[in-house]
């Protein structure tokens, strides 16, 4: 009666079988967007400020006088060997590029999203177990606060006080600029720590602390008061009244069983607050000088840079639908009600 | 019935004069309006009535399940001792709720959930629980789910779920109202079993008058908050009392007039949140007269160990 390692097994091919369908969909819409509706695509991709023979090198590099169906191979093996093309304003390799920017974003959203859930979850257990009491009003404040108060104006408060005024934090950036260690993720924590470069990690974790809290603050605002709505309805249920009248410790019926009925409805909109965080990053990029997906893209999308902006919103659909497929098989791991078929 | 001989022995259970007044903001709303019962070692008592009577706020308010907000007063003794009237009883009593589908956790296993109650980790201890409770194969039933289970299968594993407490005494709240009719007779049987094999003493609570004649020793009659009528199954159902009770027999269908439309009460139960002067059933009882409006009535002996709420009721010498 245990689900099966090999009905797992299947599962698991085909939701991710499944996932790399839905990809290439996505891949064949931005071919076709980019490519075929645009009554001239050269010249919407070397962008309005493009002279006659820009627009030429685009037609001849893009292969736009070939037949559809081979410009539409070409495409595919071009993104197989991972390249995404050249950006019109930087001339630079699209993949190069992502892949310094993409992982400084990726740092941040998985940090803050950490916190709030490291955070988050267990305020929103306390305040439903302590319904209506003053510490669920304290935590639901604080959840309120958090999902309310806008990014630009929290990040300035924390740096005029801890940057400005204590100075305790770096204002801005991700590192000082004597920080040097080999870069093989391109997310500094970790890099530096695989380094063993103490004093890097500690400087980039102090540059990382002000952006990461006040990314965290609206998916901790949500993730509180999402367990806190969660847990009353679990804590309400026939199951956890059976537990309490035949005495299992209120902290076993907490933490150990309500926490998980808790948790899986949960699921789905933290793993998408997470992926969210990644294609709202710019603001918090912007205010704190932070060289991710976001300033890159703003930039991008200021500069009408349209081969940059077609690979950005791959590379962030691709990750949603990453961070999809993940949700899925934590869900059907962890809820045995979950049809694996 | 023969459980009912009058000896002099302490009851296991003991229940004095418990009131409970819910306080929603609407104003209050009074569920149990003094009872007074007894539940004997070994025994299974009845506890009927319309849905809404008071039957599940009363042994709820016992096992400490009603809300903060509510009043309760009254006396509670165990084997003769006093206990706190709100709560206490959780520690020697096990409760049946009436849905087996929504009283198991879906995510752990049967297993895990017993071993939490049990506070074993043993299979062997685990296994036997479940065969108490008349499930085959229990070795291998440990690793299942709930949603693995079909009803009656359900209401057998959470039976184990109760046994593991080690109960003195188990409340079942409406076991059976869930489960289809072949299924309700033989957790009707289990429990009797239970009954004979372990001495658990049994609460059992219905609406329905056939389940408490096939397993109760006695049964309590509940109507509007209040005792109507108590005694030996045998006597309560067959020289019934109280015209409510009388009315309560006459709704169950039996088998010499299955299909006839059997007309339900007329009337509905008072809800608790007006004050009421004398019987509750006086607005809807056939033999109504003015005197039944002006004092509650008070239990009167009908024969040895059986009483009515009733001025009908002449009291023998
Ligand atoms: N938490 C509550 N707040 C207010 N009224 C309640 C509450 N719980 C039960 N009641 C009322 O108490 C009365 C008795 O309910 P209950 O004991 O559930 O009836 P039953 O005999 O069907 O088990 C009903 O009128 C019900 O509406
Ligand atoms: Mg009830």
């Amino acid at each position: 009666m245990s689900r099966g390692s090999r009905r797992w097994a299947g599962y698991l091919l085909r939701r991710v079988f499944t996932s790399l369908l839905v990809i290439l969909g996505v891949v064949t819409i931005t071919f076709v967007v980019s490519r075929l509706v645009p009554s001239d695509p050269a010249s919407l991709y070397a962008g309005a400020r493009a002279r006659p023979e820009q627009v030429e090198q685009v037609r001849a590099d893009l292969n736009l006088d070939a037949p559809v169906l081979s410009q539409y191979v070409g495409y595919l093996g071009d993104l197989a060997r991972g390249d995404m093309g050249i950006s019109f304003a930087t001339k630079r390799p699209i993949a190069e590029d992502l892949r310094r920017f993409l992982p400084a974003t990726l740092e941040l959203a998985l940090s803050a999203t950490a916190l709030a859930v490291l955070l988050g979850v267990p305020a929103g257990v306390m305040a439903a177990s302590r319904h209506r009491r003053l510490s669920d009003t304290g935590i639901r404040l604080l959840a309120v606060t958090g999902v309310s108060m806008p990014v630009f104006w929290s990040a300035l408060i924390l740096q005029l006080v801890f940057a400005a005024e204590l100075g305790w934090l770096p204002l801005a950036g991700r590192t000082e600029a004597t920080t040097v260690f080999a870069q093989p993720t391109g997310m500094f924590v970790i890099d530096s720590l695989v380094a063993g470069d103490w004093g890097g990690f500690v400087d980039v974790s102090r540059h990382l602390v002000m952006p990461v809290v006040v990314m965290a603050a609206f998916p901790l605002g949500l993730t509180i008061r999402l367990v806190r709505g969660t847990m009353l309805e679990v804590l309400g249920s026939d199951y956890i009244e059976a537990a309490t009248v035949a005495r299992i410790p209120r902290r076993t019926v907490l933490w150990r069983l309500a926490l998980k009925n808790a948790l899986l409805p949960a699921l789905t909109v933290l793993g998408l607050t997470f992926a969210y965080s990644i294609s709202s990053a710019f603001l918090v990029e912007a205010v704190f000088g932070w060289p991710g997906l976001g300033k890159y893209l703003t930039d991008a999308i200021v500069r009408v840079d349209f081969p940059v902006i077609t690979a950005a919103a791959l590379a962030i659909t691709v990750i949603y639908v990453l961070v999809n497929l993940a949700l899925d098989l934590l869900q059907a791991r962890l809820d045995p009600r979950v049809e694996l078929a | 019935m023969g459980r009912d001989d009058g000896r002099a022995s302490t009851p296991l259970l003991r229940v004095e004069d418990l009131h409970v007044t819910f306080n929603p903001p609407t104003g209050p709303v009074r569920a149990v309006r003094g009872v007074s019962l007894e539940l004997r070692p070994g025994e299974i008592l009845g506890v009927a009535g319309e849905s809404g009577c008071g039957k599940s706020v009363l042994f709820r308010t016992l096992l400490g399940l009603a809300p903060a907000s509510a009043s309760v007063r009254g006396e509670l003794h165990f084997e003769g001792w006093p206990m706190a009237i709100d709560g206490s009883l959780q520690a020697v009593a096990a409760l049946i709720q009436q849905n087996p589908g929504a009283a198991l956790n879906p995510v752990f296993t049967i297993g895990q959930q017993l071993r939490l109650v049990a506070g074993s980790d043993d299979p062997v201890v685990l296994g036997d629980l479940l065969a108490r409770a008349g499930l085959p194969e229990p070795r291998r039933l440990l690793g299942a789910y709930p949603h693995e289970f079909s009803g009656g299968m359900l209401q057998r594993a959470v039976i184990a779920m109760a046994l593991a407490t080690r109960p003195r005494l188990m409340i079942a709240d409406e076991p059976t109202t869930a489960l289809d009719v072949t299924t309700q007779a033989q957790v009707l049987d289990l429990i009797d079993e239970l009954r004979r094999r372990d001495g658990l003493a049994v609460v059992l609570i219905s609406h329905d008058v056939g389940v408490i004649r096939r397993i109760c020793d006695r049964v309590l009659v509940l109507y509007a908050g209040r005792v109507a009528e108590t005694g030996a199954t045998g006597q309560v159902l067959e020289n019934p009392g109280h015209p409510y009770t009388r009315a309560l027999l006459a709704a169950i269908p039996r088998p010499e007039t299955a299909g006839v439309d059997l007309a339900a009460i007329a009337g509905m139960v008072p809800d608790g949140r007006e004050p009421i002067a004398g019987c509750a059933f006086a607005p809807r009882c056939a033999h109504f007269r003015a005197e039944c409006e002006a004092t509650i009535p008070a239990l009167r002996l009908v024969q040895s160990g059986h009483f009515a709420a009733c001025v009908l009721v002449e009291e023998s010498p």
